[in-house]
């Protein structure tokens, strides 16, 4: 890991960031992390901010090639290493 | 191992299942196979089902989109539950396991489970890599063989559109059958399942990234238009505009020649009659009831067939984006926007479409409130109602009519008692563990939808439409023609059984400012809401001996109804649950007869409060 990571939410990430998915905080059900393990949300995977709804609206994000959505809520749940410069 | 390869030949029709995750072409490929218009599709919108037909020698099965073998929604534990089903069936005899070359990494792991699965049963498992025309560049054979060898299966490109490949995939399968019956397993290959699915997935990008630039560009621009809040939101309202001008404008045409066809053969069947009695039934119950219903089939018609196209454009799983954070603030989700749309068509398969919701308290407000929405149904009583009641008056150059305003109204009204029972029932009911499940969705690539799927579907629909209600429409109308009818005959309505009846319950009626006859049909009309046209149509037929929908406009505003009680009416209808098969389809998805009964009635005592007031207030 460079110096430039640093890790933080992922619903920190400003729209054209790109990150690598480290984990969860805070207690998710095993469901659910398995859900999103099955949508590609495993650690090391790069995960790309592509747009974020008005109005604390979900997050769209590009995991490989697919685009999916998650609730604002959900993705402050989710730990990720920025790769671009930046602060979290 | 020689058991399973005997049942294999000697199983007459060998089954193939197709699997694969949401809108990868699943259900276009099914249709081009098998000749059958079945949508089968686990995005909100369409009903989550199992559908079968043949191909050649082979039975195929079109299964519901997964994303994992562990189920999270209602949708998902059916579609799962059922595929086990089948695995345990003995004449398996292939796994066509589709996926999106546009986003093929997606699909890996689903692949990995279901091949393992596959391969412990000795049963033939292929990946068909569909939408190969939407690539930039075709995929040479070396990088074909590497893809294979990463799903440690053999990879076929195809395109469900337009019908290419197909025949590579089948000669396959019959060329590993034989093989099939030598040496099982025989697809056994490669070093994949020891190199992790991230790494694999990697590979998978390395080698596809650019032939798929193009697509992945589209998409982006795409989205960059109709997620972006100005644009967006104007192409949302766009959008919405023209799903309700559909129903009421462009269907117009195809309205004007079903009520012409019924015009000429209910004078022509009621000429061959010679019995005052059989005449009036003809007539009155026949094309007076059932007519006046089949006239708005075509607004049905439409209405499926452009939310199909939004559907399958990809925009529609769009549109629950932009609609998520709204509809969280009154306890629903994003994915609650789908069910809400298709209510409007219908509240059966939108009931049925929130099975796609993840979280048990916002699939049950969804369901609850769904019965609000305007469904088609309503549009016979709206239609006949605000035809009566409000004059044709028109503005702006005649681009915008008061009557459309009254019936845009309507629909507005369904809509905000929706939001605000829903809030209601959302607070007074206690939350239970997992109830505030966390909005997760992928969004599927646009696409230009496919008449295939989309035409017959919207065809199939009105067809079901017109079966469901029809008989209860020609029993109804039939019993209310007798009763009207006898013991006086026509012309006689006052003296008639239904008139004592009417005249018995015309003091519940009677502070909406509607007399019995109106009454009669508010009744009647508790089986299914469109019958209250047809029974109108058969009393006042039997009154005025005329039969035409037009006709009924007219003697309705000649008759006691006033616009205070007119919009009384309307109201009541907006709110009231009067369809006997959405309350057992709630029954069945809530599993409790309970809510469906709170919904029965609590819509009920609404609708009849709400209607008080409307009358007391105009009047």
């Amino acid at each position: 890991m460079s110096d430039k990571e640093k890790t933080c939410r992922l619903s920190e990430l400003a729209v054209g960031e790109e990150a690598i998915f480290d984990g969860y905080c805070g207690s998710m059900s095993k469901v659910y992390q398995d859900r999103l393990a099955d949508l590609g949300f495993i650690g090391g995977v790069k995960v790309a901010c592509v747009r974020r709804l008005p109005f604390k609206g979900p997050l769209m994000l590009r995991v490989f090639s697919s685009i999916y959505s998650l609730g604002l809520e959900l993705a402050s749940q989710l730990r990720v290493k920025r790769i671009d410069q930046g602060s979290c | 191992m020689q058991a399973t390869a005997e049942k294999l030949i000697s199983s007459p029709a060998p089954r193939i299942l197709i699997v694969g995750k949401p809108n990868c072409g699943k259900s276009l490929f099914f249709n081009s196979l098998t000749g059958l218009n079945h949508k089968v599709s686990n995005f909100p919108g369409v009903t989550v089902e199992v559908k079968s037909g043949t191909y050649q020698e082979y039975e195929v099965i079109d299964f519901p989109g997964l994303y994992s073998t562990q189920a999270l929604s209602r949708d998902e534990h059916i579609a799962i539950a059922e595929l086990n089903r089948e695995f345990e069936q003995d004449h398996l005899g292939a796994i066509f396991f589709v996926a999106d070359i546009t986003c093929l990494e997606s699909s890996l792991k689903l692949a990995d489970e279901l091949s393992k699965r596959a391969k412990a049963q000795q049963v033939p498992f292929l990946v068909l890599m569909n939408m190969a025309d939407q690539l930039s560049l075709s995929l040479g054979s070396a990088e074909l063989d590497k893809v294979s060898k990463i799903f440690n299966a053999p990879c076929f490109l195809f395109s469900a559109r337009k019908k290419e490949g197909f025949d590579k995939i089948f000669n396959y399968l019959r060329t590993e059958k034989k093989n099939h019956l030598k040496s099982l397993p025989v697809m056994e290959s490669a070093d994949a399942h020891e190199v992790s699915v991230e790494t694999r997935k990697q590979m998978l990008a390395d080698i596809l990234d650019r032939h798929r630039e193009r697509s992945l560009k589209t998409g982006f621009w795409f989205d960059h238009i109709f997620l972006s809040p100005i644009w967006g939101g104007l192409a949302f309202l766009l959008i919405m505009t023209m799903i309700f001008q559909s129903v009421f404008t462009w269907a117009v045409p195809m309205m004007d020649l079903i009520e012409s066809i019924l015009s000429q053969n209910g004078q022509m069947v009621a000429s061959l009659f010679s019995s005052p009695t059989a005449v009036s039934f003809v007539k009155d119950a026949l094309f007076g009831g059932i007519g006046a219903f089949l006239v708005f089939v075509p607004q049905i018609f439409m209405l499926t067939l452009v939310v199909g196209i939004l559907e399958d454009s990809g925009y529609l799983a769009r549109a629950a984006l932009i609609c998520h954070r709204p509809l969280s603030f009154f306890g629903l989700s994003g994915k609650s926007f789908v069910p809400l749309l298709t209510g409007h068509a219908c509240a059966i398969p939108a009931i049925y479409a929130a099975r796609t919701i993840e979280s048990p308290r916002r699939r049950r407000l969804t369901m609850l409130v769904t019965p609000l929405m305007a469904c088609s149904a309503r549009l016979p009583v709206y239609g006949l109602l605000v035809a009566t009641l409000i004059p044709n008056v028109l503005f702006m150059g005649g681009f915008i009519g008061l009557q459309g305003l009254v019936f845009a109204g309507l629909y507005l009204l369904g809509i905000v008692v929706a939001l605000v029972v829903s809030v209601l029932v959302g607070r007074i009911t206690p939350r239970e563990e997992g109830d505030d499940t966390p909005f997760i969705m992928e969004l599927p690539a646009y696409r230009w939808p496919h008449w295939r799927t989309i035409l017959p579907r919207s065809f199939r629909i009105s067809v079901t439409f017109v079966k469901k209600a029809g008989p209860i429409i020609f029993l109804v109308t039939g019993i209310v023609w007798a009763l009207g009818y006898f013991p006086g005959g026509e012309g006689e309505l006052d003296r008639s059984f239904l008139s004592i009846l009417g005249k018995f319950m015309e003091p519940v009626f009677a502070p909406l400012g509607l007399d019995w006859k109106f009454g009669v049909a508010v009744l009647t009309s508790f089986l299914a809401r469109e019958v209250f046209v047809g029974t109108l149509g058969t009393l006042f037929g039997i009154e005025n001996s005329d039969e035409d929908w037009q006709g009924l406009s007219e003697k309705l505003s000649q008759s006691e109804l006033t616009l205070a009680s007119g919009f009384s009416l309307l109201v009541f209808y907006a709110i009231a649950l009067q369809c006997v098969s959405t309350v057992a389809v709630l029954k069945d998805e809530l599993g409790s007869k309970r809510w469906a009964l709170a919904a029965l009635v609590g819509f009920g005592v609404l609708a009849y409060v709400m209607a008080f007031l409307t009358y007391r207030i105009l009047s």
